[in-house]
């Protein structure tokens, strides 16, 4: 019997590894095919001083020491922090409550689940014109009910001090996408559970701490590794609300008021597509993609004291 | 009154509590529907506006100005623009849902040792800005003469996309390996356990994922304007540019066509969100 | 296991086969263009109602591919000119395509798929003619002998680097002083200012405070302030670049003349308070101060009176007048800089003959007629200051003495124009947000500027 054995075991393993490939197959292609090449060139781009227009110049460490001594950098480095450390967690805090609201058992849930995603699909140009009707500082909805309630009234658009946290706030209306993915989640848990704490007697808080939370931890834990992955890299709402509140078609490259706006992405995509520096965009493509594997693997380390895959 | 009334008195509270709860529950439904909706009430608000009452900084319009849809409809060419549209998001769906929740499996459920290497990368692969890897994959469909043509919007849909894997990944681990094993003992392929067992077990992730894919591809500006290059092959996303001059934009107008350009989305979304709810055959399958 | 192989080789093979049917049968493919290119001059014949040479015509002649930044109407007008021009050549067929995006446009261009003729702004020539984008036009320009006379001298200016031809001229961007002609009467003007001192009192004079402190009319010009900055700098003596086209020095008188009022503007009425009406409104838009009456002074283009009276159709009785000069500087009068649109040959353009003849007929009387002046766009062709086209355009007599102003001029090419920019406007945003003095701010923009041109 134990002579037996290892060959079965060996036949199924090799079986398996195959299946694995095939099953992986179209990312390995896709990878090859497309991806490889770009990463390649990226990294010896970072290496070289680069306008993308002539043959690029070898140049050694230059662009990452040049980095080390721009202000600009940090600047855009903390912005992004900043950006990264409150903006996850808040949207995931949000997106989990209104995903448990939705998947209450009350009539009419369809509609609900579609309003409350509805913001995630109207088109950006459309809705940062309302944002900016929002958050205008004289005349907008938000600074009124401050207003009547006799608090401070921001500057939400050029107060250095407001504009990451007016980008904060309009995050929450784009939860849409994360609530989906936790509603999903919700699903998976197995009924059985709950209805067994019942007949134990248990709370609505403690079948959310014991039952709940662990059943969707995978998905709190794909959350936070993309939540910080996308707010490394946040953009496209900067972007806007700095092309809209300069004054749109003025040709402007911005930061924002006084650079608060100045995000890793943003000033990454200054650098290559308005200065047409290739060379130092890479270079910060390159440090931001180790700063970004780090902390992920650190979650990635925690993973083992919170995440349960079930009886995995 | 006394020890047969209180069960039945139990009976009612909980009944009552489970009432109370559902009521509050409903209200804050609706107050969240409510300020969810703004931006989208917003949107249809404006378009029925003139541009002199969208100056006007009034919230209701004073005449509905319908005729805003009609320029919308009219000013760009917009039968083709949505056909082109379609094509392109019904191609990437299909392709993001196939080849994602294939990969997904390898990385979860195969028991084979390169899940180990390969799932880090497939990761870290979402760490590197595109805006550094846009020029050297720009020269790879520039070499392979696809510049100008819809395969670089839709032929990579097709190789499984990192996000979609990793979040599919974690749904399909969360499913027990005793309900696959038993399969295995039945005598089932992997290909089998993959389509009978992973895949009804995992509509609702699958379904976000491809509701993504729609929402990301249908409003995709970047990707066709970049790799498309004539105006008959051109996206809705690209048509609304066309409401965005450089000097003034036309609300009224731009907000029609904006509302057109969701409203397929959420008729999508309406009638797929009854499949997040559809989840819960892993007990029913267990007992 | 072979089961599995082959089911999995099947989809594959799927994928593959949708895959290549996609690939042959996506519409406007890159490499089936003649049929792609009639489609697009079918679209713009229909946009623009002129009518083309017949089928049979158009097949013998060379395409040109043109991309522009216009959307809309305004691209509309590209495709009129193009069908006109693709009516009276016999050797050249224009396909223009709307392409709202830059960042795609230098994609394609540095991968050798990009366009054979395109637009832009002036300002962004030095840095495109250094890395070589551009194709040089003088020795395209000998060999037709074309004559560029009638070009106005300035916008040619702006079209130059290093000496060499990159570009031709397509329309002007004049800046003059706009201001509320009710307002002015209200505290008691009836004339505009001419001098900055009398500027600033006025501005103080119209300036109306609500109750909080909150600004309900802004007297002095802060809004946009991007645009206040660059063009009273220029119009008081001053420029962030000297005559050498390196940054200006930090005692500049007029650089800091510009930015002493505002940041004096500011102090008087509250940094806040100011900062909040200017993010309250945005610029030619519905929430824009000038256009609602509650802006007394605007730096602006010759393009605000078009959008005041024919787009928004706002009743803002306004006047139009030279930026100021400091007093007892009338030598100053008129000083501004002039900008243009203009269209520029890519240097791996695959039709670069013929990107140059729609290039100056695109530029020449006819084209700008079509694309520009016509619809109220100011005429960089000193003949076309005469055209009726012109004179109905708003506030047409200011701009052309604008126009032919001594005192006007381009702005230096040079490579780090972009970058420059940004280090003034970030320096002078400070202190206009007085978090640091104006002084201060010249002196950094001259040392980080000095840095920059080393």
């Amino acid at each position: 019997m134990a002579q037996k054995k290892p060959p079965v075991r060996g036949k199924k393993r090799n079986s398996h590894t195959a299946a694995g490939i095939l099953f992986a197959l179209p990312w390995i292609i896709g990878f090859l095919a497309f991806s490889l090449y770009p990463i390649v060139m990226s990294v010896y781009y970072s290496l070289t001083d680069f306008n993308m227009f002539q043959a690029p110049k070898f140049v050694g460490l230059e662009n990452y020491t040049a980095l080390f001594q721009d202000e600009k950098f940090y600047k855009s480095l903390w912005n992004t922090m900043y950006m990264t450390v409150l903006g996850t967690p808040l949207s995931l805090l949000v997106g989990l409550l209104m995903a448990l609201l939705l998947n209450q058992k009350v009539r009419g849930m369809p509609f609900f689940r579609t309003l409350f995603y509805l913001p995630s699909v109207v088109p950006l140009v459309a809705s940062s014109m309302l944002w900016l009707w929002i958050l205008n500082p004289q005349y907008g909805l938000l600074n009124q009910m401050l207003q009547k309630l006799g608090l401070y009234q921001p500057n939400w658009l050029t107060d250095p001090d407001f504009t990451k946290p007016a980008l904060l706030i309009m995050g929450v209306w784009g939860v849409g996408g994360i609530m989906i993915i936790f509603l999903a989640a919700l699903q998976d848990v197995p009924r059985s559970l709950y209805e067994a704490a019942e007949i134990d007697g248990a709370g609505t808080l403690k079948k959310f701490v014991h039952i709940t939370l662990p059943g969707i931890s995978p998905v709190i834990f794909f959350q936070l590794i993309m939540g910080v992955i996308n707010n490394f890299q946040y953009f496209t709402q900067a972007y806007l609300m700095i092309g809209s509140s300069t004054g749109g078609g003025l040709n402007v490259v911005s930061g924002g008021a006084e650079n608060s706006l100045l995000f890793y992405a943003l000033y990454l995509y200054q650098n290559a597509f308005n200065l047409f520096k290739m060379g130092k965009a890479s270079a910060m493509a390159w440090i931001l993609f180790l700063i970004v594997a780090l902390v992920t693997f650190v979650i990635f380390k925690t993973q083992d004291r919170w995440v349960s895959y079930g009886d995995d | 009154m006394t020890t047969d009334s209180r069960g039945v008195s139990r009976f009612h509270s909980i009944s009552f509590r489970r009432r109370m709860s559902r009521l509050i529950a409903l209200v804050l439904l609706i107050v969240f529907s409510i300020v969810f909706a703004i931006p989208f009430l917003w949107m249809i608000l404006t378009s029925l506006k003139s541009l002199e009452e969208v100056y006007q900084r009034t919230v209701l319009p004073q005449s509905l100005h319908f005729e805003n849809y009609l320029l919308a409809l009219t000013q760009i060419p917009f039968l083709r623009y949505t056909w082109n549209t379609i094509v392109i998001t019904v191609l990437c769906v299909l392709g993001t849902v196939v080849s994602s929740s294939m990969v997904a499996y390898s990385m979860s459920k195969v028991k084979w040792r390169g899940k180990k290497y390969l799932f880090p990368i497939i990761v870290g692969t979402m760490m590197i800005p595109y805006q550094v890897t846009l020029i050297p994959l720009y020269m790879i469909w520039n070499k392979l003469g696809l510049i100008g043509t819809i395969a670089p919007l839709v032929v990579p849909a097709f190789f499984g996309g990192p996000y979609y894997i990793f979040l599919l990944r974690q749904f399909f681990k969360t499913i027990p390996d005793s309900l696959l094993e038993a399969a295995t003992i039945d005598g089932a392929g992997e290909l089998r356990v993959f389509l009978q067992i992973m895949i009804p077990l995992c509509k609702p992730a699958l379904a976000s994922v491809a509701i993504f894919t729609f929402l990301g591809t249908w409003s995709d500006f970047m990707g066709p304007m970049l790799y498309l290059n004539s105006q008959d092959s051109y996206t809705l996303s690209i048509g609304l540019q066309a409401f965005l001059q450089q000097h003034y934009v036309q609300w009224g107008i731009l907000m029609a066509a904006s509302a057109i350009f969701t409203i397929p989305i959420i008729i999508l979304f309406f009638f797929a969100q009854k499949y997040f709810i559809e989840g819960i055959t892993v007990t029913g399958m267990k007992a | 296991m072979k089961k599995l192989v082959k089911k999995l080789l099947a989809l594959g093979l799927a994928g593959a086969t949708i895959c290549g049917v996609l690939a042959s049968c996506s519409p406007g493919a890159d490499t089936s263009s003649s049929d792609s290119g009639s489609g697009a001059a079918q679209a713009s014949q229909d946009a623009g109602g002129a009518q083309g040479g017949d089928g049979a015509q158009t097949a013998e002649k060379k395409k040109v591919v043109l991309w522009h930044l216009w959307t809309g109407a305004e691209a509309g007008y590209v495709d009129e000119a193009v069908a006109a021009y693709n009516a009276q050549s016999d050797l050249y067929e224009v396909e223009a395509v709307s392409t709202p995006d830059s960042q795609k446009i230098m994609v394609a261009i540095q991968a050798g798929t990009g366009p054979d003729i395109t637009d832009d702004f002036t300002n962004n020539i030095g840095s495109y003619a250094s890395k070589g984008i551009m194709m040089p036009l003088d020795d395209k320009i000998a060999e037709v002998g074309a004559d560029l006379s009638d070009f106005v001298p300035s916008t040619l200016e702006a079209c130059r680097y290093e000496g060499k031809l990159y570009a031709l001229p397509v329309g002007m961007n004049l800046m003059a002083l706009f201001y509320n002609k009710d307002l002015l009467a209200e505290a008691g003007y009836t004339e505009p200012p001419k001098t900055m001192e009398e500027l600033y009192q006025m501005a103080v004079d119209t300036t109306k405070v609500n109750d909080d402190g909150t600004i309900d009319v802004l007297g002095f010009p802060d809004f946009p302030s991007v645009y206040y900055m660059d063009n009273f700098a220029a119009a008081l003596g001053g420029g962030w670049y000297d005559e050498n086209g390196k940054p200006a020095s930090p005692d500049n008188e007029g650089n800091l003349m510009a930015l002493q009022y505002a940041v004096k503007y500011r102090e008087q009425f509250g940094v806040d308070n100011v900062a909040k009406f200017g993010s309250a409104g945005k610029y030619l838009d519905p929430t824009d101060p000038f256009l609602a009456g509650k802006e007394t002074f605007r730096v602006d283009g010759n393009w605000l009176g078009q959008n005041i009276k024919e787009l928004f159709k706002v009743d803002v009785n306004y006047g139009c007048t030279f930026l100021p000069y400091p007093e007892g500087r009338e030598d100053l009068a008129g000083r501004g800089i002039a900008s243009s649109s203009m269209y520029y040959i890519p240097s791996n353009a695959k039709e670069p003959d013929g990107a140059f003849d729609f290039l100056l007929y695109i530029a020449g009387p006819e084209g700008t007629m079509i694309q520009s002046v016509s619809r109220g766009g100011f005429p960089s062709l000193l003949s076309q200051f005469d055209s009726e086209e012109f004179k109905k355009s708003y506030d047409s007599d200011v701009f052309t003495a604008l126009a032919e102003s001594p005192n006007l001029f381009a702005l230096p090419n040079v490579p780090q124009s972009t970058e420059y920019a940004t280090i003034c406007n970030e320096e002078v945003e400070l202190a206009l947000n007085l978090k640091q003095t104006p002084e201060q701010a010249l002196q950094n923009i001259y040392e980080r500027g000095s840095a920059l041109f080393e």
